[in-house]
């Protein structure tokens, strides 16, 4: 390999790839093609031979000398979201069958019995049972028994199984058994792919273990084909430097362990935004920030404490379960694309449905006559009808206000910018509780955080939502904003997360077993970071715990120097649970049992930065650039010369005083009356909010 | 004009009630130590508004609906007895049947929030304690003649005043449970769940003063009112009658009958009840608030689901119940079991009537609930006394629906409970589960079918005997079919299995002792289809048989549907013998 002059981040979404490449001179070069639905991976080359060609290089030149890059791939979540995936079978305890379809007992409505069930991956004529049985404790009460799974596994090929997942009770204390089940199935079938429910997540709860395992043997098959394809792909086009992928922890991991294990690549899609989110903290110096990311069709948020995304294991996706630690990210309506409408007896709704990308809003001239979110802001004069995506689409005002007029205003009584904005108002409304209901179940204050607003519609919203949390402060990316994820990708470390069970009352732990335990997790995380060139290692090591009886662990840092734990550093982990949960929970009881249900060891590879800048120029050239009527309720209505300003012609340090509309390429940052907005850094803008 | 734009606001104020129940339900899931509450979700929160004269039910969280509907009558109760003497900050508690609860193990904890110099709002929880201090552990005692052999009755009581707990109360309270820690970390966390209640709503009316949230609170009441009548008048007018009946009442009476009546009259609508059995020694039958909310339970289910299921709508139907009944028996009935059962069979009957009033929409909304309580001791944990409330012995009954068979466990209206896991139990009682899976060939047949009936056996494990307490319903009364589709199977439980002390339970037993290696099986029969299974698809009826839950003879007999092999060995439909059969 020549020298590595880059470092690429490509993050592919629904419509667009995004490449981000930082250059060892401390440049910057943006990409953005369109998606290729069909097979990601053109796509991908399109954009690298598009960065390529910015530094007149061919692209075997170009990927010659990149050093690595970092993938955003939405394969896996589109496996879920399309049920394309492996035809997939269920090996299971005898007994136990039928954990996947009881699903216990969740359905996702309130009174509607004519909620259909999950779209079934794995029908019940292919979960096959076998005889075996491990006990809470880890000890055999019923050894497998291997002509029952060897005939599983002739009657799973008859319905022309693929894939299968391992899943038998307490494997994650004993596996051997499951273990045993993979050599048997892969003797008669070397094909087959197999997912053991120990491996994928090695922990308590059979329902929450199984359908993850589901998932994984679903997903990983496919995942794996397109992952490998590209990485020859891109070997046979001179790239010899590292290729990872972005996982859904927020970290990234090797081409091989994402082949492995697919389902840690499902619900990925928004961590490179993530990540780079953390690092608008940093820049800043503020640890504590929830994000919120509004465009076209959804609104994310997550919360960052002590620049730490929380992770959490309760995710599921097209209604199934996933229970690995993933970036907590809470979907709370449908962003710009939620659509208003009036109900007979005159209530305004805002969403559940959605317009999506195609037809989209009504100002987006693609056919869509309902208004969303975004019609409203078009109406109210937030967003400009000729800055919209760097200008390259028009926005069609007239439909906008025909739309809110015909299917809102009328309805209500209202002249069409009184509906727009309360519109507004009410999807304002429901974000805001939302974000407050997130951070509540996390046991914390909103008021007591910064947010970090991206995604084209977020800094439209984002201070009128600070008003209403509470929120002095929101932060903006400044500069990359089109391109955030592919962004964040390329800043991301390496992440090994590695779970075991492990179940002791706490007056009880043998801290000896748990060290045994801690030291083959850390061996096996390093086995897999092993030949990845990183700068540094860092361990982490956490403990789930809860009150004896409690069913809702919470993951307790431990302190566990290195992986090694010690009876005062256990003791000490034990003190930080009571704190944690009178944080979380409003009381602690210092004098009562706790269980140890599992541990989890993060091993971080952690990465040398690139230097990195905006590429924004401060020009000599004016940033007023006009002015238009943007409507602000505590104006009374439409004020005709809000100055409009080119945010990238600002220099670091300039100040606006509100009312004035901001631009950027692809976003639009709305500074109301009471607020003012500053270049706090060359990538980052701070919107100061009076509440 | 400016009257209008003040709607959105009314809006948005009514929003942000519904996202404050959620927020106390958040603090109750996660704050509560009893599997009851943090993984069966046994809890429901709600606000209710006193506006001076008449309380009504404002915003609900996902929850039982039985508990939130009920707890309606326990708010009157109370502001009926502190007329005049409740206080910003005050904090009130009862549990008593027959003074605005259901059964004894549901507590309902109230905190007033002072609105203006008439009017308050109560941010309330009710929750299924785990052990409240019966004569049983978990109170569900089949022999009790009247209330006091089932528990203390707790009257209205205040708990804090201005915010200020009284610890002599609190003391009462918690010195009646045999689960000391436990409980009193449900108690917290009902009391904590009240009080970010109160904490939010007082934000609110900080933010909108209070005549602004007031004006939210009646503009949502008066919508659902509007909806709840538009509904209604697009029903057919006249007068339509269901029933359903309970096995027995543990106390040797058999078939007990809920009648409904339910009248169509222009946009209003009314249930009643008279026809159904006297009251019962046995304790089964139900107050009024667990009569109502299971009647309301059934027209929630009807209704279409954006219609808030608020004081505005269902104020506006009239139920019938009549004195010294089993849906209103007179003090001092036992009631603990009937929250379920008789409470589920009035969800049943009132649903039944609708089958003649929108047949599109009815279908189970209910459990057919099996009692299964065990205690005993934990020789892993030094003895440590274990109660469990075992939900795998009625874990199936979902019936078909229009357009989808029955599915999961139970109905959408009673998805709120999330299942214990099988892991999580043996890990934390000394119980080995050996079956707990569909049953092969036991759907209720329909066009679309009932979800299969369930299998649970479970042993005794450790060194000490358990104590199973059981009250099996749905042996001759199983889950019923509607319009046409045929009922689900019949349940049963076996005591000891292939033992020679096994015992056949179709009714009840307390206190059964089963020695450790010892097991318990139960049958739990599943949903009632929708429809006649010779409408049912006949691609869907050889899924079926692939799934093993329905047989080939089956597919013939019941559904007309023929099978027979290709050349691969592979099920296929015989398409012209099926049409022969379904036609002849």
């Amino acid at each position: 390999m020549s020298e590595a002059r880059y470092a690429v981040g490509v993050d592919v979404g629904g419509t667009f790839t995004d490449l981000v490449a930082l250059t060892a001179d401390g440049r910057t070069l943006v990409a953005k093609v369109p998606s290729t639905p069909g097979d990601q991976s053109v796509g991908v080359v399109n954009g690298l031979q598009d960065l390529a060609g910015r530094e007149k290089l061919d692209l075997p030149e170009f990927l010659g000398s990149c050093g690595y890059l970092v993938h955003g791939t939405t394969v896996a979540t589109n496996i879920m979201l399309e049920f394309n995936g492996a035809r997939t079978g269920v090996i299971t305890t005898k007994g136990f069958r039928d954990i996947i379809d009881i699903r216990r007992n969740y359905k996702e409505t309130d009174f509607d019995i004519r909620l259909p069930p999950p779209t079934p991956i794995a029908p019940r004529r292919v979960r096959k049972a076998v005889e075996e049985r491990v006990d809470y404790a880890g000890g055999v009460l019923i050894p497998l028994n291997e002509d029952d799974v060897a005939r599983a596994v002739d009657e799973l090929k008859t319905f022309d199984i693929e894939s299968v997942a391992v899943c038998y009770l307490f494997s994650f204390l004993n596996p051997s058994h499951e273990l045993r089940t993979r050599e048997i199935i892969l003797e008669i079938d070397p094909t087959m792919h197999v997912s053991l429910s120990h491996e994928v997540l090695p922990r308590v709860r059979e329902f929450e273990r199984f359908s993850t395992t589901l998932v994984d043997a679903y997903v990983t098959p496919g995942l794996s084909r397109y992952l490998h394809q590209l990485e020859d792909k891109l070997r046979g086009l001179n790239f010899s430097g590292d290729l990872f992928v972005m996982a859904a922890n927020g970290g990234m991991v090797s081409v091989e362990q994402g082949s492995r294990q697919g389902v840690q690549l499902v619900l990925s899609g928004p961590a490179g935004g993530i990540v780079a989110g953390v690092e608008v903290g940093k820049i800043t110096g503020i640890k504590d920030i929830i994000t919120i990311d509004m465009g076209g069709t959804s609104f994310d948020t997550c919360l960052i404490s002590d620049w730490t995304p929380t992770v959490a294991g309760d995710s599921w996706l097209s209604r199934y379960r996933i229970a690995i630690p993933t970036l907590d990210i809470h979907p709370i309506g449908a962003g710009g694309g939620s659509i208003a409408s009036v109900d007979e007896a005159g209530r305004l709704r805002v969403g559940p449905e959605s317009a999506g990308a195609i037809p989209g809003p009504a100002c987006y001239g693609r056919g869509g006559h309902l208004p969303a979110v975004t019609d409203a802001d078009v109406c109210l004069g937030l967003i400009g009808t000729s800055s919209f995506l760097g200008g390259a689409m028009k926005l069609d005002r007239d439909a906008a206000l025909e739309a809110v007029e015909t299917h809102v205003a009328k309805g209500l009584g209202l002249d069409v910018t009184e509906a727009a904005a309360g519109i507004v108002r009410m999807v304002n409304n429901n974000m805001a509780n939302g974000i407050r209901e997130v951070s509540m179940k996390r046991g914390h204050d909103p008021r007591d955080f910064a947010l970090v607003a991206f995604g084209g519609a977020g800094p439209v919203h984002a201070g009128r939502l600070a008003e209403q949390l509470g929120v002095q402060t929101v932060l903006i990316p400044r500069g990359q904003a089109s391109v955030l994820s592919a962004f964040g990708d390329v800043l991301s470390d390496v992440r090994i997360s590695k779970a075991r069970g492990f179940y002791a009352r706490s007056s009880r732990v043998d801290v000896a077993e748990l060290n045994r335990l801690l030291e083959a997790t850390v061996a096996d995380a390093m086995a897999e970071i092993e030949g990845i060139s990183v700068e540094g290692t860092r361990i982490d090591v956490s403990f789930e715990m809860h009150y004896k009886l409690q069913t809702h662990e919470i993951m307790v840092p431990a302190d566990a120097e290195g992986g090694h734990m010690t009876e005062a550093g256990f003791a000490a982990t034990l003190d930080r649970f009571h704190d944690i949960h009178e944080r979380l929970y409003t009381f602690k009881k210092p004098g009562q049992e706790v269980e140890l249900l599992g541990i989890q060891v993060d091993l971080w590879g952690l990465r040398t930065r690139p230097s990195i800048s905006t590429g924004a120029t401060s020009s000599n050239e004016d940033p007023y650039v006009g002015t238009r009527a943007v409507y602000f309720e505590e104006l009374g209505g439409f004020k005709d010369d809000t100055p409009v300003v080119a945010g990238l012609r600002l220099e670091v340090g300039a100040g606006i005083h509100g009312p004035a509309i901001v631009e950027e390429p692809h976003t639009t940052i709305v500074v109301a009356p009471s607020m003012s907005l500053s270049v706090t850094d060359e990538l980052v803008y701070t919107l100061a909010v009076e509440v | 004009m400016k009257k209008q734009v003040d709607a959105i606001t009314k809006q948005v104020i009514a929003d942000s009630l519904e996202a404050i129940c959620r927020e106390m339900s958040r603090v109750v899931e996660r704050t509560s130590v009893h599997p009851l509450f943090q993984e069966l979700h046994d809890y429901s929160t709600g606000i209710f508004y006193f506006d001076g004269t008449e309380v009504h039910l404002v915003a609900r969280a996902t929850a039982l609906p039985a508990h939130i509907f009920g707890s309606l009558l326990a708010v009157r109760a109370l502001v009926e007895e502190f007329a005049g003497d409740i206080n910003d900050g005050d904090m009130f508690l009862l549990n008593d049947p027959y003074y605005g609860g259901s059964h004894q193990a549901d507590f309902t904890m109230m905190r007033a929030v002072s609105l203006d110099d008439r009017s308050m709002i109560f941010p309330s929880v009710r929750a299924h304690m785990s052990d409240f201090g019966g004569v049983v552990p978990g109170g569900y005692n089949p022999d009790a003649r009247d209330i006091w052999q089932e528990g203390y009755r707790i009257p209205p009581v205040r708990l804090h005043e201005a915010g200020e707990l009284r610890s002599d109360v609190w003391n009462l309270v918690l010195a009646n449970s045999r689960l000391g820690d436990t409980f009193e970390g449900d108690m917290l966390a009902i009391v904590g769940g009240c009080n970010v209640g109160a904490r939010e709503v007082g934000r609110l009316i900080e933010k909108y003063e209070p005549q602004g949230v007031a004006n939210g609170i009646t503009y949502i009441l008066n919508y659902a009112a509007e909806r709840f009548r538009a509904e209604v008048s697009r029903w057919p007018d006249g007068v339509y009658t269901g029933e359903r009946f309970l096995d027995h009442d543990s106390a040797g009476n058999r078939d007990l009958k809920v009648a409904a009546a339910v009248t169509v009259d222009g946009d209003r609508l009314s249930i009643d009840l008279s026809g159904s059995s006297p009251q019962s020694p046995g304790y089964i039958s139900s107050v009024p608030g667990t009569t109502i909310s299971n009647a309301m339970l059934s027209v929630c289910v009807v209704l279409p689901d954006d219609i808030p299921p608020n004081s505005g709508a269902l104020s506006q139907i009239e139920v019938i119940a009549p004195e010294g009944s089993v849906v209103n028996p007179l003090a001092p009935a036992p009631v603990m079991f009937s929250t379920t059962a008789i409470g589920y069979e009035v969800a049943d009957a009132v649903m039944k009537a609708f089958e003649g009033i929108a047949p599109e929409r009815v279908g189970e909304p209910g459990l057919g609930f099996c009692l299964c309580t065990t205690f005993g001791k934990d020789a892993r944990f030094d003895d440590d006394l274990y109660f469990t409330l075992d939900f795998g012995s009625s874990l199936v009954s979902a019936g078909g629906a229009y357009g989808t068979d029955g599915w999961g466990a139970w109905p959408a209206s009673v998805s709120a409970l999330v299942l214990a896991n099988v892991e999580m139990q043996e890990l934390q009682y000394p119980l080995t589960f050996d079956i707990y899976e569909y049953a092969d060939n036991a759907c209720g047949a329909g066009r679309w079918r009932g979800v299969p009936g369930f299998f649970m056996q479970r042993s005794v494990g450790g060194q000490h005997p358990a104590y199973v307490n059981l009250t099996e319903e749905g042996d001759r009364h199983p889950m019923p079919g509607y319009v046409g589709g045929h009922a689900g199977a019949s349940s049963y439980a076996i005591l000891r299995p292939g033992t020679d002390r096994a015992e056949r339970i179709t009714e009840s037993v307390a206190e059964a002792e089963l020695m450790p290696g010892e097991s318990l099986l139960t049958f739990k029969g599943g949903g009632g289809g929708w429809g006649s299974p010779l409408e049912r698809e006949p691609a869907l009826v050889r899924d079926d048989v692939l799934d093993g839950y329905v047989s080939v003879e089956i597919a013939r007999d019941v559904y007309g549907v023929v099978l027979i092999a290709d050349s691969d060995g592979k099920l296929e439909v015989d398409g012209q013998g099926t049409e022969a059969l379904r036609s002849a």
